[in-house]
């Protein structure tokens, strides 16, 4: 009789903590993730809460991205926490790809998310319309419009422009990079303003192409390609109807000209991103290459720490219009339980010139607010040893402040990859610079088909789309 | 009838429950985390979405449109050529290393298990940028090699595309003979010594022993390093990726447009079209099973006939 009894209620016992286990595994989360969107009157009380008790918000806070994110925020946190000393930071950080990945998992899944995530420039577009991302303007982020730059402010509102998912953080002017050393030896000028008056046109960069390039051993491009995507780095693909634009003022010139580089082998032929492209950049054997004016702060530390003096930074050659490459952003997902402490957060980092300044000195991520130029001006126009006295920097403000908007859409990352790989089958297959064009246009339309459909989809469902 | 049934596998259940309690943990955590996805993702190919809006019922529509695009059967000729191609150097030189480590003309097995591992557990992306050093146009090392016995540099991940191929089964191969290796190698050391000796009385030579005998001895052990090469060959994507310089075209012309990274380019990463995405997975995960299926047929087949 006891035996029996003893066994049943073992079996019982045993099934129970089976299932607790079991269930505690999938029930974990629930407390984090609070994924009803902000009310307005919440997110009134949290703007005020951040503009005017800063030292009450408290809490710990998450906040993800790649690097050199974590170094930046790492060098305005002392300010940060001058400001809000009771706010705690963990920074999680991994490469951008893994970012991403994880980031889309754990808003479309309603956890798991940080409450403040970095989203790079060429995504934007997936987020923008999301309902998982807090809309900044109910936090007021309204007034912060005008501080900052028009095209940057624009890639972050949703395609019905009711909402604000992010701030943004940085841009890429874009700068022409190129050897002071070499120009100096083939007896180039090497003054930014000088440099490009000359590769103004067509035939003076053809000229430079093949003063400094020695066959085999010494090139003028990574790939000729790029006289091409620079054109397009902006992820200016598409119009608001989604029509794809190929062509570009002045385009079959660029192509003609990239051709003769390509044909008479004075561009490398490889990746501006390969091991060989830099490995050339330190060696002076690929002697020039336009970049985000993030490519300054690339070159100092990774690139070619050696090399100072030895480099001049000025405008795009050819007579192209400025024009930027990337910029970064912040959002704070719905599911954040501490939006206060992330709002904080957002507004010192990114909103004020302290912050960005802070992280600009640290990693040159120039600054999307506009502000943050004019509180430390010697710091944009000072002359930098690595430039050989140049001002980089300076170059950079004039065109950030020209770069038009632009409307992007979730096919401009594979857009962006055909740029390259189309101009060189082209190249080729001895195409002339119209079929090049065109072979570009099929091979866009072919491969982003699919994820064309998908946006209208998104469109349609933000009421934007008949 | 289906009552009856019912009854008598619940019957079934009561008279064992406490096997079965022990079993549960599994199966409820399969359910949720392994069915549950693989059933809710079958779901999800019928659909567009792209993750947080609203799901548009297409019916067969993804399946249609993925069997019209042309970019679907280049990445899948390119896959299967890869793959098909990278198996040979995979196969043979897998059974042929374990052979001779096996043997006792080396020593220090473990020394060269280790090597020959290493490439499995390393990170795809780090071993892709060295292999890109190798295979560049100007200053990779084959190339300088070329130039020492006089031929002209080849453009291995640019010019036409048709060489980022040859740069990817290298990369594949080299992978994957070693997780070959090393479980052939298991595999030889399972066969007893008598049958080696008795070979070797026999005047067997070393081919002979190979081919005779320790590869039918192997066979469920080949097929199953074939199954997981094969799924290895489906999944290739880090490689290619990295080798074009991330380029969701896969280089020039193609050329290393491989099937996962057609998939991985509709969604999470290259863009949010989590329908589409899932139909591509799920022809693939078809297309895994059929090979698996043929290969279990001709290995099974072959045995019947040989007969020991």
């Amino acid at each position: 009789m006891n035996k029996a009894f003893w066994k049943k209620s073992m079996g019982i016992i045993l099934a129970f903590v089976l299932a607790m286990t079991t269930l505690a595994g999938c029930g974990g989360d629930s407390g984090s993730s609070s994924g009803t969107p902000i009310t307005e009157e919440e997110a009134q009380d949290i703007a005020a809460a951040v503009d005017e008790k800063p030292t009450e918000i408290s809490g710990t806070i998450e906040v993800s991205g790649w690097p050199s994110g974590d170094d930046a925020f790492e060098a305005a946190m002392a300010g940060f926490n001058e400001k809000y000393p009771n706010v705690d930071v963990e920074l999680v950080f991994t490469d951008t790809t893994s970012h991403h990945q994880a980031l889309q998992s754990a808003l479309v899944a309603g956890s798991g998310a940080t409450d403040v995530a970095m989203v790079e420039g060429a995504y934007i577009s997936q987020y923008r319309d999301s309902v998982a991302l807090t809309d900044l303007r109910l936090l007021g982020a309204d007034a912060l419009a005008d501080d900052f730059v028009d095209f940057k402010w624009e890639q972050a509102i949703s395609s019905d422009g009711e909402r604000l998912v992010a701030i943004p953080w940085d841009l890429g002017p874009m700068l022409y990079y190129y050897r002071t050393d070499v120009f100096e030896e083939v007896g180039l000028p090497t003054d930014p303003y000088e440099v490009a008056d000359l590769m103004s046109t067509w035939d003076g960069v053809l000229e430079v192409a093949e003063k400094v390039s020695i066959p085999g051993e010494r090139w003028f491009l990574p790939s000729a390609a790029y006289l091409y995507q620079w054109m397009f780095i902006n992820r200016d693909y598409y119009d608001e109807d989604l029509n794809l634009i190929i062509e570009r003022e002045g385009d079959l010139e660029a192509l003609e000209a990239a051709l003769t580089v390509r044909e008479n082998g004075w561009d490398m032929n490889v990746d501006m991103w390969s091991g060989e492209a830099y490995a050339a950049y330190s060696a002076g054997t690929c002697v020039t290459v336009a970049a985000g004016s993030w490519f300054s702060g690339f070159l100092k530390t990774d690139i070619d720490p050696e090399g100072a003096g030895n480099w001049g930074a000025t405008e795009l050659p050819g007579d192209m219009p400025a024009t930027n490459w990337g910029g970064s952003f912040l959002v704070i997902p719905e599911q954040s339980d501490n939006k206060e402490a992330a709002w904080a957060f957002v507004k010192y980092m990114l909103a004020t010139a302290e912050g960005q300044n802070d992280m600009f000195r640290a990693v040159d991520y120039f600054p999307a607010y506009e502000p943050a130029w004019e509180a430390e001006p010697e710091l944009y126009t000072a002359s930098d040893t690595y430039f050989a006295g140049q001002s980089p920097n300076a170059i950079a403000t004039e065109i950030a402040s020209q770069v038009p908007i632009v409307y992007n859409t979730i096919m401009d990352v594979t857009a962006e990859g055909y740029l390259y790989s189309s101009f060189n089958a082209g190249a080729e297959a001895g195409e002339t610079p119209e079929q090049i064009r065109e072979r570009l246009r099929t091979d866009i339309e072919a491969a982003t088909a699919e994820l064309k459909e998908q946006q209208i989809q998104t469109l349609r469902d933000a009421g934007l789309w008949e | 009838m289906i009552l009856l049934k019912v009854a008598g596998v619940m019957h079934a259940i009561k008279k064992n429950k406490v096997a079965y309690a022990y079993i549960a943990p599994f199966y409820i955590l399969f359910i949720i985390f392994g069915l549950f996805p693989m059933v809710s993702g079958f779901a999800l190919s019928f659909f567009r979405w792209d993750g947080l809006g609203s799901m548009n019922f297409l019916g067969l529509g993804n399946y249609i449109n993925l069997f019209n695009d042309s970019l679907f059967w280049k990445a899948l000729y390119n896959t299967l050529f890869i793959g098909i191609i990278a198996h040979i150097p995979i196969l043979l030189g897998g059974l042929i290393l374990a052979y001779i480590l096996n043997s006792d003309l080396i020593r220090g097995q473990n020394l060269f298990k280790t090597i020959y591992f290493m490439p499995m557990v390393t990170s795809a992306v780090a071993i892709t940028i060295i292999f890109q050093n190798l295979f560049g146009n100007n200053y990779g090392l084959i190339n300088y090699i070329f130039g020492l016995f006089g031929k002209d540099p080849v453009n291995w991940l640019g010019g036409d595309g048709s060489f980022i191929k040859v740069a990817v089964i290298v990369m594949f191969a080299w992978k994957w003979i070693g997780w070959n290796m090393v479980i052939y190698l298991a595999g030889m050391q399972g066969i007893p010594q008598e049958i080696y000796e008795a070979a070797k009385i026999d005047g067997a030579s070393h081919t002979r022993v190979v081919f005779n005998i320790v590869i039918p001895l192997l066979k469920p052990i080949i097929l199953f390093t074939l199954i997981q090469s094969t799924i290895g060959m489906f999944n290739l994507f880090t490689e290619p990726f990295v080798l074009t310089g991330n380029n969701w075209g896969g280089g020039t012309n193609g050329g290393g447009l491989t099937l996962m990274m057609y998939l991985l380019n509709k969604a999470p990463q290259g863009g949010n079209a989590y329908g589409y995405a899932s139909a591509i997975a799920y022809v693939m995960t078809f297309m895994i099973v059929c090979v698996a299926f043929i290969l279990n047929k001709v290995m099974n087949r072959n045995e019947v006939k040989g007969g020991m």
